[in-house]
């Protein structure tokens, strides 16, 4: 069972009595290591690949307790997740330790005080009560499919039962359920591999971050996957140099990312930092515009922002014009949703003449800050545009641009969509606009599927 | 009322009952699970009571492991302890400044052909039993999507304890001690005045594993893990540049990182990092010789070779996140690696090595063998189920899992090229003979590939241009690259002596949905590769 409020209190309330140092800050939620996502509460995978199931997994409910501390500026964490009563004094004590022997942090941030919170529910009682069976039977739906049609299809499917809690030692507290479920495939055309595999069609499709499984269409998902693996059978070489490329929604998201954390000044390569733009500033062209949004009926994601500060909504970008920097007391940029247009993504299609679409990419990474150089490359379909139409499929292709140049080459955008990660565990569902922009600079072709 | 063994059991926390004189009875103090992890009888209770349900269950094959992963990481920032940005480190970076603890069990069970997996953060007889029945009704859902049973080769049963030799624990050194040698070491960085940052950590595993199976295997293993490291950061006339010391991390105890003396090393990591910072780009495209030091090599054939020959990214597991690879099962014995002198070694059995251990997380030995011999691809990463998809009798032990809550994966184990002859030159033999070339040092992430691992470009921490033998001046933004590895591993020409070889490894190494991490070593001598194709970063 996920613990109750009560239960989260009494656990809390054992860390704060075993507790001397002078500031006390404990935390159940979801957290990032790296290279892996800690679920605070039950996950449920199902993994499939070669179109049948590899992982069927269940982790019955864990709920890790972090307890963050402070001897003056001195600070100190520990994670565990035994919650009996001796395992968490065990955690504060190392915790305290660890304060005791560090050297003083000269930006330590006292702790803030009890907030309101604005309600978000993300809970959904249908979704927490799934069973096995109604896990299973929608993936084995869209197997069956895929088996019968030769396919070669890979998957994975979560199901999360969460908890989110804080409290501190002056005073804040915070307790929020909420459910999250995504899913993600990739559709080959066949099982070729190796060298061999190069005229292969691949597609993927996904939707991350929904708080209820009634809004996932997993068979409609792989559909969407499919077609664009059937499409992309046999991909034809294009010119390398620049193009007007639309981009999916998922493929615009990994750009838009790099672009608010260029904004922020949080964007970074190996020993090179970089540095926040002004609020007020033209960063992109009059098509783009970005605000938080966590009540937003699609994303319904949490309101407690880091250190305890309600995260409500805000803009970031009006019709090209930064109008809040993200990051510090604005905030992160999280939630996302790209605003302003109601056109289709068949609509921004429909309004190319002759270029490219790219559905989804891969690796792409800020390689220089100054100036903001990015490269990446094309996967699991990409296809030409004439007239307005899809012409046929492309081989993949690594792209090389400027972010800057990128954000004011946007001619167009859509509406926006559901657009999951080409991520590990969380998919994460911001909603972002397909983009047309002109100038995109593809530099080599590759054989890789 | 009467009550059962096991609602006694549940009532009591989960612990043993004391029997006291006069037929009384009542629950010992509970133990906490942090405690009783050590207990390696409680273990094997847990894992009976799960392994009878599977039994009963009708499964072919089913395997229990009860994991206490103890994780310290302890990081400087210039002369502040505390969390830092994940862009130093090319996988793990110390997010937190923390220590972790990290218990539970978990059941596999593969049952009509397919496998279910199950796990739980309580440590009880009754949640061994929840979790064993739970993955067995997954196994069977799983089965009914499987079109071929999946088959494990066989493996003897072993019973066994296996821990990582160590002198010294690195957690019972006191915090105190740690954190000092930490700003010891940047303060010694930032005498160098054109220096602007410093960042040093400690980093520091117990894994405490027990592992049983429905074959009879029962298997107790600690694997204890230490690392550290340190950066320079220079800025020069608007110019920022960063130097790393390299340290191998190994399996091993807190000796090790005595014995490296890290502030020693600091006011030459900082003067590099000065003359990275002022060091022109490079200006030239086109061949040339490359020099790669051990730390360089690293990457560079974990992406090139570990990758590639993962089997399970052979056989399209893998593409729905981290990609398949442009290798085939088929490709064994047959495909044209690289040059004569390029030997790859697979193990998790070698002293020291990250990935090394007694058995792995199904219960087999580990070992070494050959993946790359002379240039030619001989072997594959397996497990016991993957060595069905080449056609081999055993597996390599490429199995693992991470924690508890993971399922098992086949992961990528030590991977390491092999030096030269006693007769084959040292590097400062190697460089002498260099006419005209490039020598890199250490890895950077600042590397391009794609999802099958087809075309490469790779950079160092440092790179150095060689004139007539010897290292001249450094450059900044120097890459090479090549269209395939085959192409790149075929212009290996000369790899350094025995005693050039160096256990370099990476920060860590992930794979899997959801993801999971590895440790591995990368093990090289230095080599020199003839005409590689070298340029800027935009190559």
């Amino acid at each position: 069972m996920i613990l109750t409020e009560e239960q989260v209190r009494g656990i809390f309330d054992t860390a704060f009595e075993a507790a001397t140092a002078d500031e006390v800050e404990l935390t159940m939620a979801w957290y990032h290591e790296v290279n892996r996502e800690v679920v605070c509460g039950s996950t449920k995978v199902i993994r499939f690949s070669n179109s049948y199931i590899r992982d069927d997994t269940v982790v019955m409910p864990c709920h890790p307790l972090q307890v963050h501390v402070a001897f003056g500026n001195r600070e100190g964490a520990a994670i565990t997740n035994q919650l009996d009563p001796a395992g968490i004094r065990d955690a504060v004590a190392r915790a305290e330790a660890i304060a005791r022997a560090a050297a003083p942090n000269g930006s330590h941030r006292p702790l803030h005080g009890p907030e309101e919170y604005p309600e978000i529910p993300g809970f959904d009682e249908a979704t927490a009560a799934l069973t096995d069976e109604e896990r299973h039977q929608p993936v084995a739906g869209v197997i069956e499919r895929l088996q019968a049609e030769g396919l070669n299809g890979s998957g994975y499917f979560h199901v999360d039962d969460t908890l989110e809690a804080h409290a501190n030692s002056a005073g804040a507290w915070f307790y929020r359920r909420a459910t999250k479920t995504g899913y993600a495939v990739t559709v080959r055309s066949d099982a070729t591999t190796g060298r061999d595999s190069s005229r292969v069609g691949s597609g993927w499709a996904a939707v991350g971050d929904r708080r209820r499984f009634a809004d996932l269409d997993i068979p409609g998902i792989t559909d969407v996957a499919t077609r664009k693996a059937l499409g992309s059978v046999d991909p034809q070489p294009f010119e390398m140099g620049p193009h007007t490329v639309v981009l999916e929604p998922s493929a615009a998201a990994s750009f838009i990312g790099l672009l608010m954390r260029l904004w922020s000044g949080s964007a970074r390569t190996v020993g090179a930092w970089g540095t926040p733009s002004e609020a007020g500033a033209r960063v992109a062209s009059e098509h783009l515009s970005l605000s938080t949004q966590p009540g937003h009926p699609q994303i319904m994601g949490s309101p407690y922002g880091p250190g305890g500060m309600p995260l409500g909504e805000r803009v970031w970008v009006e019709e090209g014009v930064l109008r809040n920097v993200p990051g510090g007391e604005n905030g992160p940029a999280v939630h996302l949703v790209g605003d302003g247009a109601s056109k289709s993504l068949e609509d921004v299609i429909a309004g190319v003449d002759r270029g490219i679409l790219m559905t989804q990419n891969w690796n792409t990474m800020l390689r220089t800050i100054d100036p903001p150089h990015v490269n990446g490359m094309t996967r699991n379909g990409l296809f030409r545009i004439e007239d307005g139409q899809l012409a046929g499929p492309l081989e993949n292709a690594w792209y090389s641009l400027r972010l800057d140049e990128f954000a004011n080459n946007i001619e167009d955008a859509s509406r926006p969509y559901n657009a999951a990660s080409f991520g590990s565990s969380g998919l994460n569902g911001n909603l972002m606009p397909a983009l047309r922009v002109a100038n995109f600079n593809f530099y080599r072709p590759s054989e890789a599927v | 009322m009467d009550i059962t063994r096991r609602q006694f059991v549940r009532l009591c926390g989960g612990t043993a009952a004391v029997v006291l004189p006069f037929g009384l009875t009542r629950c010992a103090a509970p133990r906490p699970a942090h405690e009783l992890i050590e207990d390696v009888e409680w273990k094997k209770g847990l894992a009976d009571a799960a392994l009878r349900v599977t039994t009963s269950r009708g499964s072919t094959f089913a395997d229990v492991r009860v994991v206490r992963n103890l994780i310290q990481t302890i990081a400087a920032d210039d002369q502040a302890i505390k969390g830092v940005p994940g862009e130093w480190h090319y996988g793990s970076s110390p997010e937190h400044v923390l220590e972790k603890v990290d218990i539970g069990l978990n059941v596999r069970v593969l049952k009509n052909g397919a496998w279910g997996f199950a796990a739980s953060p309580v440590l009880s007889e009754d949640e061994a039993v929840a979790v064993a029945g739970l993955a067995c009704d997954l196994a069977e859902k799983a089965a009914l999507t499987v079109p071929e049973p999946i088959r494990l080769v066989p493996e003897p049963v072993h019973v066994d304890t296996w821990v990582t030799p160590h002198e010294e624990d690195p957690f019972t050194v006191p915090l105190d001690e740690k954190v000092a040698l930490l700003l010891r070491i940047n303060e010694e960085v930032r005498k160098n005045p054109q220096t602007d940052r410093a960042f040093s950590w400690l980093d520091f595993w117990d894994e405490n594993k027990f592992y049983a199976n429905s074959e009879g295997a029962e298997i107790q293993q600690r694997l204890v893990r230490s690392d550290g490291s340190f950066f320079a950061r220079a800025r020069v006339d608007g110019v920022t540049a960063q130097r790393r010391f390299f340290v191998n991390p190994l399996n091993i105890g807190y000796e090790y990182i005595r014995g490296l003396d890290l502030p020693s090393h600091a006011e030459r990591i900082a003067a590099e990092a000065v003359e990275k910072a002022k060091a022109p780009i490079i200006d030239f495209s086109g061949q040339l010789d490359v020099v790669m030091d051990p730390q360089n090599i690293c990457l560079f054939e974990h992406e090139t070779i570990g990758h590639p020959t993962e089997l399970n990214r052979t056989v399209l597991v893998e593409t729905n996140f981290a990609g398949s690879t442009f290798l085939a099962a088929e490709d064994m014995g047959s495909y044209e690696f690289g040059s004569p002198v390029m030997n790859f070694v697979g193990d998790r059995s070698r002293p020291m090595l990250r990935s090394t251990c007694g058995y792995d997380d199904e219960g087999v030995k580990t070992q070494e063998w050959d993946v790359v011999r002379e240039g030619k691809l001989v072997g594959f990463q397996t497990t016991r189920e993957f060595a069905t998809y080449v056609g081999e009798e055993a597996s390599r032990g490429c199995c693992m899992t991470e924690s508890w809550d993971r399922v098992p994966q086949g992961r990528m184990p030590n991977l390491s090229l092999e030096p030269g002859g006693q007769d084959a030159p040292s590097p400062e033999e190697l460089i002498a003979d260099t006419r005209r070339g490039l020598l890199f040092r250490g890895f950077s992430s600042r590397i391009v590939q794609d999802y099958q691992r087809r075309y490469h470009t790779y950079t160092g921490n440092a790179v150095w241009e060689i004139e007539n033998g010897r290292t001249t001046r450094m450059l900044r933004g120097a890459h090479y690259y090549g269209k395939n590895p085959s192409e790149l591993w075929h212009r290996l020409e000369t790899v350094t002596d025995p005693a050039s070889w160096e256990p370099a490894a990476l920060d860590s190494d992930d794979i899997g949905q959801p993801t999971q991490r590895n440790h591995n070593t990368h093990g090289a001598p230095w080599a020199r590769f003839r005409n590689l194709n070298v340029g800027g970063p935009a190559s």
